[in-house]
This record gives C-alpha cells, sequence and structure tokens, in this order.
C-alpha cells in the first residue's frame, strides 16, 4: 500500500490547482478560501491506478453500467438536463464559494457528459468524425475532487424540475473512481478495517476493549444516578440487535449512556442486546462503493441472524441509519429482509406509550435541533425526535430551514472523516450551518448523528461559537430522565 | 417560393411528425424496457410510487416553486410550458390544417385567447432569456443548445403571429409563413435528439430516480469480476 508518488504528482498538477500551496490548517481565519487551495486529489489517493487511466475509467464505467441498475438512470438524466441552474439557489457549497463548478448540474453533468460522448451512438460518432477522445486525466481529476467537494446532502434534489439526484450521480461517480482507488483514505482504510481486519469494525475496537468499554459505563452510571443498568451483551431471540456508530464506544459515551437508560427506564431492557461479532452501524459504501455497501450490511444480517434477533437497531447516526434502511431490503431479501430502525423511533414510542418520565426542569439552556440529511431527506425521522425534545426541553427552537429541507452540517458524504480539510468543511461547506445555530441563539445543538456531531464540534470551534454544545438526544434525555 | 411552402406545409411537415412520434416511441419504449429490466434485478421491489407521483406533480402544480426564490423563473417557465402545449394544439388554423391532413378535429381558442396566450408566451420566453443571461450559474451553465432552442422557439412564435395577423406584419407573408413552418418543423425534430426529450420522458425521470435506488445484489462481485479484480482486498 506505498503511496505511489509519481502517479499522485502526475494526475494533480492539474490548471488552476495550486496543490500545496497553501497547506490546510494554516490558513487564517480572514484568508479567502477557495475549496480547490483546500483540497487536492493528494489527500484522497492511497494508491492509483498504474496504467492507461481512462481506458481503465470506461472499463469500470461500462462493467458499472452493464451489470448495475446505473444504466437507465444515466441514460435518462443524459437526455432531459435543462440546465435550469434551479439547484444552485439551494445548494450551500455554492451558495458558500460561488464557484460555478460546485453547481450540483455541472458536478452531474462531467459524468453525463463521459457517457453521451463514449456510450452513446451520437457520441461515439463525433469521435469517430472528428478523431478525438472526449475523456482525460484531467477529466477524470475535475470529476475526483468535484464528487468530494459535495457533502452528498441531496437538498439539491428538492429542485430539479427535471428530477434529477444529483446525490445519487455524485454516489455513482465515487463508486467508478473507487474501482480505480480514488477515494480519500480515511474511508478506505476504516472500511478495509471493517470488512477485512482483525478487529472487524471501522475504529478497530477489539472485543474485550468494547466490554471494558461497556463495563466502565455501566460503573459511571452507577456512580451518577445510583442505579444498575446493564448493556445486554450476546442475548439471543431479542427484538433488536443494537449497531450504533461504532465510534461512538470511543467517543460518545453519553449517548449510550442515555440509551440504555432510556431501555432500563421502560423496564424493556430485554427488547435489546449487542453482539459482540459484529457491533459497528458505519457503512461508508454508502459514501464511495456499492460493493462495499453490500458486504457491510451483510456483516449487519449475519450478526443479527445469528442472535436471532427479529430487528436491526440503529444508533444515533444519519448514514448508518439510512444504508441500513436502504441496503437490508435492498441485499437481504426484498419484503422478507429484518426490519430496520432507528432508536429515535424506539424512544419516541416508549414516550407515547407513557413508560418515561423526563423531568422539564432539568434542561433550562435553549435547545435547536440539527436533522442529519441522511434521516431527515426523505421526512423519515423529522417529528419524532422533535416530539421528544418538546416533552422536556422548555426553551426549544427550530433551525430555518429544518426537516426535509435542513442545511447538511457540511461533514457528510464521509468528507467528515478527511482532517486534512477540516478548514474547507468549517468555513465553506459549514458556514451556513453556524449562521444557523448562532441565529438561533441555542446553548444545546442536538445532533443525533455521529457524523454530524463531530463536524458541528469543529463548526463552532472554528466559527467562533465556544459556548455551544454538540450533543446527542439521548445525551440530554440521560440528563433529564426520571428513574 | 410558393412552391416550397407547399412542400414545407406537405411532405416536410409529414417528415417532423414521423421524425417526433417514431423518436418519441421509441424513447418510451426503450425507458419502459430499461425501468423493467432494473425493476426485475433490483433486490427490494418495493416502489415508491407515492413518491414518483408526488415529485412529478410538485413541478406539474409548482407550489413550492412560486414561494420559492426562484419565484419568477418558475412563473416565466410556467407561462412559458402553458404556452407551449396550449397554442400549438388549440390553434384554430393548426386544427384546421390536421383537418385536411389527417381528417381529426377538435375544439379550438378563440382567436382573442390565442393572442394573448400567444403573446405571455413570448413575454415568458424573454424573461427566461434574460434571466439565463442575467443569473451567473445559468449563465455558466448554458451551453449552444440552451440558446439555441431558446431562440428557436422564439422564432416560431414570433412568426406564427406573424401569420396569424398578415396586416400587423411588414415582412412578406410567405416568407414569415416558410420560417415559421421550418422552426416549428425543426423543433418538433429536435424533441427526441436534445434536452427537449424531456416533453416525452418527464413523466419518466421520477420513476428512473426511484430504480436507481434500487441496487443489484452481487452486482459489485459481477463488476470486480469484469474487471479482473475477484479476490482482490479493499
Amino acid at each position: 500500500m506505498v503511496p505511489e508518488q509519481p502517479h499522485v504528482q502526475e494526475v494533480t498538477k492539474g490548471k488552476g490547482a495550486p496543490q500545496g500551496a497553501a497547506p490546510p490548517g494554516k490558513q487564517g481565519s480572514g484568508a479567502k478560501l477557495l475549496p480547490h487551495q483546500i483540497m487536492g486529489l493528494s489527500y484522497y489517493m492511497e494508491r492509483l491506478y498504474p496504467g492507461d487511466k481512462v481506458r481503465r475509467f470506461l472499463e469500470i464505467f461500462a462493467a458499472v453500467l452493464q451489470h448495475s441498475n446505473y444504466a437507465q438512470l444515466v441514460d435518462t438524466y443524459a437526455r432531459v438536463g435543462a440546465k435550469c441552474a434551479n439547484c444552485a439557489t439551494s445548494c450551500q457549497i455554492y451558495l458558500a464559494t460561488k464557484d460555478p463548478k460546485d453547481i450540483p448540474c455541472y458536478r452531474t453533468n462531467l459524468l453525463l457528459e463521459i457517457y453521451r460522448r463514449h456510450f452513446t451512438f451520437r457520441g461515439v460518432l463525433q469521435s469517430k468524425l472528428t478523431g478525438t477522445v472526449y475523456l482525460t486525466e484531467e477529466r477524470i481529476r475535475e470529476l475526483a475532487e468535484s464528487v468530494y467537494h459535495c457533502t452528498g446532502c441531496r437538498r439539491c434534489s428538492f429542485e430539479c424540475p427535471m428530477g434529477m439526484d444529483h446525490g445519487l450521480i455524485t454516489h455513482l461517480s465515487r463508486y467508478i473512481l473507487a474501482e480505480m482507488d480514488i477515494t480519500p483514505k480515511a474511508l478506505v482504510v476504516a472500511t478495509r478495517e471493517q470488512l477485512e481486519g482483525k478487529s472487524g469494525n471501522t475504529s478497530a475496537i477489539p472485543v474485550p476493549a468494547l466490554l471494558d468499554t461497556l463495563e466502565f459505563l455501566q460503573d459511571d452510571i452507577k456512580d451518577e444516578k445510583g442505579i444498575d443498568v446493564s448493556f445486554p451483551i450476546d442475548q439471543e431471540g431479542r427484538e433488536f440487535v443494537f449497531f450504533p456508530a461504532v465510534s461512538d464506544y470511543l467517543l460518545e459515551a453519553e449517548t449510550l449512556k442515555g440509551i440504555a437508560v432510556t431501555f432500563h427506564a421502560a423496564g424493556e431492557t430485554d427488547r435489546w442486546t449487542i453482539g459482540t461479532g459484529y457491533f459497528d452501524g458505519i457503512n461508508y459504501g454508502l459514501f464511495y462503493s456499492d460493493w462495499c455497501a453490500e458486504r457491510i450490511i451483510q456483516k449487519e444480517i449475519g450478526e443479527t441472524m445469528r442472535l436471532k434477533g427479529k430487528k436491526i437497531l440503529i444508533g444515533e447516526c444519519g448514514h448508518a441509519s439510512r444504508s441500513a434502511k436502504l441496503f437490508v431490503p435492498t441485499f437481504g431479501g426484498g419484503k422478507d429482509a429484518l426490519p430496520v430502525m432507528n432508536i429515535m423511533e424506539v424512544t419516541v414510542d416508549m414516550l407515547r406509550r407513557g413508560k418515561l418520565k423526563l423531568n422539564p426542569d432539568v434542561i433550562k439552556e435553549r435547545v435547536t435541533y440539527h436533522d442529519p440529511c441522511n434521516i431527515a431527506r426523505t421526512g423519515w425521522i423529522v417529528d419524532q425526535p422533535r416530539e421528544i425534545l418538546r416533552s422536556f426541553c422548555k426553551n426549544y427552537v427550530d433551525m430555518e430551514p429544518k426537516g426535509a429541507k435542513n442545511y447538511c452540517c457540511g461533514g457528510g458524504g464521509g468528507t467528515v472523516s478527511i482532517d486534512e480539510i477540516r478548514s474547507y468543511r468549517t468555513k465553506v461547506t459549514g458556514k451556513v450551518k453556524a449562521d444557523q445555530i448562532r441565529a438561533t441563539g441555542a446553548h444545546y445543538v442536538v445532533a443525533p448523528c455521529a457524523n454530524c456531531k463531530k463536524q458541528l464540534r469543529e463548526v463552532c470551534e472554528d466559527n467562533g461559537l465556544a459556548d455551544v454544545e454538540v450533543v446527542g438526544l439521548h445525551d440530554l434525555i440521560y440528563k433529564a430522565i426520571v428513574l | 417560393m410558393e412552391s416550397f411552402l407547399t412542400f414545407c406545409r406537405g411532405p416536410l411537415l409529414l417528415l417532423a411528425f414521423s421524425v417526433f412520434f417514431l423518436g418519441a416511441a421509441r424513447q418510451v419504449a426503450l425507458t419502459f424496457v430499461e425501468l423493467g429490466r432494473a425493476y426485475r434485478r433490483a433486490g427490494d421491489q418495493a416502489v415508491n410510487l407515492k413518491f414518483i407521483f408526488k415529485r412529478s406533480l410538485g413541478w406539474i402544480i409548482p407550489v413550492n416553486g412560486l414561494r420559492g426564490t426562484r419565484w419568477v423563473y418558475t412563473a416565466a417557465s410556467v407561462v412559458f410550458h402553458a404556452g407551449m402545449l396550449l397554442v400549438p394544439l388549440f390553434l384554430a388554423g393548426h386544427i384546421e390544417l390536421i383537418r385536411k391532413g389527417v381528417g381529426l378535429a377538435w375544439p379550438s381558442l378563440g382567436p382573442g385567447a390565442a393572442d394573448a396566450l400567444t403573446l405571455a408566451t413570448m413575454a415568458a420566453l424573454l424573461a427566461l432569456f434574460v434571466l439565463r443571461v442575467a443569473s451567473r450559474a445559468s449563465r455558466f451553465l448554458s451551453t449552444f443548445q440552451d440558446w439555441f432552442l431558446l431562440a428557436l422557439c422564439m422564432a416560431a412564435f414570433l412568426t406564427g403571429y406573424g401569420v396569424a395577423h398578415p396586416l400587423a406584419n411588414p415582412l412578406p407573408f410567405t416568407f414569415v409563413y416558410i420560417v415559421h413552418l421550418l422552426s416549428a418543423e425543426l423543433l418538433l425534430v429536435l424533441v427526441p435528439f436534445s434536452k427537449l426529450g424531456h416533453v416525452i420522458l418527464f413523466p419518466l425521470t421520477r420513476a428512473s430516480w426511484e430504480m436507481g435506488w434500487h441496487f443489484v445484489p452481487g452486482a459489485g462481485d459481477r463488476i470486480r469480476i469484469a474487471l479482473g479484480k475477484e479476490g482482490e482486498p479493499v
């Protein structure tokens, strides 16, 4: 896995892309931040396909069109794009950079034009007549940079009169690029550990360490709440097998304690279990590779079957929830597949059944809620968390816009994992979020998503919002629950 | 000149309609075949029809668009599309031409309504042009066909108005008539071969979107086998 420096150099030297000129993190806060200066392909690639890259790209595109369901999509989209620029009005990245290359339609068209010129009769004829090849390494480089500028939030999908889902084209572009090893290192390294590593999860947590953590959390709860609450481990026949973003076990103790205490308070601890065979909800396949997505989903399904669980329960994590909701039926047997639920659906159900008592006098500060794109964009989980929060937070305010049309935290689509582009994430893609948070004047920003939490903490830090506390939904429940 | 006009009104018009209908039929057929194939291969065959209809109707009934930041664009776009559909289909002169040709006829717009709609459509076209020039994003995205098709629609409507009002028209009648016929015929022919394809595919693009998210189990492995990457690590 030694990075092949010459090839990286070859691809990164492009027009108007002064990579290395401005190292990330050294940008002054007053400096005008152009994404092209912050990002460069060298951050992304671990190795690069050594042969003819143009030929390889087209081979991969052809194989993908043949074996997947993208062909009909690309073909339809290639015919209808009207270039109306409606999407530009909704894209927070374009609104921040004002660089027309960040318009969703432009990004989508990078791939569609390759399709038109290499996979349609007219395009092939044009090439033959003019004796030119449309696709070049420069165009591959532009596509690669472009699709990782996008956070895949799919907000623009509301704005296209032609019904183009730019997020899906970004996903497809990333998949094709991934097959020629152009993917952010952070995503590949984590996914490799999850699928082929010894620990089998993205944070490389061995089972003994997991058990230690859970024991530590139980002691913590005992100290803080004075009760014995257990995290059920490897219990067979439970309703839910629980998969949080595995990083929660390292970083989000409060969220996990909140979930355990919620089940305990409702007297329903026997409904859930954590499996030691596999306990990671993260699925970066949703961001860059269908092949990885399928294999990761099979691990979730496999562990749930091993424990004879009835449902897959995903913790506070946006992309983990969406990938399971989307891919478990896809790769796990259609209508016979295991049902997938998000933890907030379970908690709101307990609340409605009167099983939870939340003290309305505990959280006095102003609270606002950030909708993670992956669970809110389709309207799946928008009202449930608000119902929970309104039930015990007296000073709750909403951001605007919210729900299905929220703004992304700025670290979606896996970009939050790339530490080198922090200034891009917090000053460019996350800027509008910082403004939204500031406008609410809230102390607590509830973001029930591991990805959003990390990103929003950095956004607040870099945008002068030091007093804001970014928390999970169950963090607040943990504070306010009456036992 | 007169014989060329007869040619444009006769064989050329027939040719344009043939290309339009055959091209449209081909696109619809191919899209349905592709959608069907995608459906059969999909791992999850639950298709969200509600989503498809809701999102398609949302753009036909542009309530949200008119409330949004680009409401002028939406309004101009709605007027333009309404005129583009209604005027060619329900103009008395057009219906007469078709009745003579194939014997079919249907109720027509009154001359006042037709004129008003034509003028409104031209105003909307002008607005769309101005907005495309004025918006930095639109200007950057626009290619030759985006400008050309706007001009072509304008030409068809302007000359159409000239044909309907020969007294207000300073240019030779036959010339204007020929330009009207040629521009309209070119528009018809271009429908299957340009972004005007949305005339036919509009109701199907959301279905394509929905099926696009219905992945094929095992496709990832098959793609890697096809690429000779079988058994390679992540």
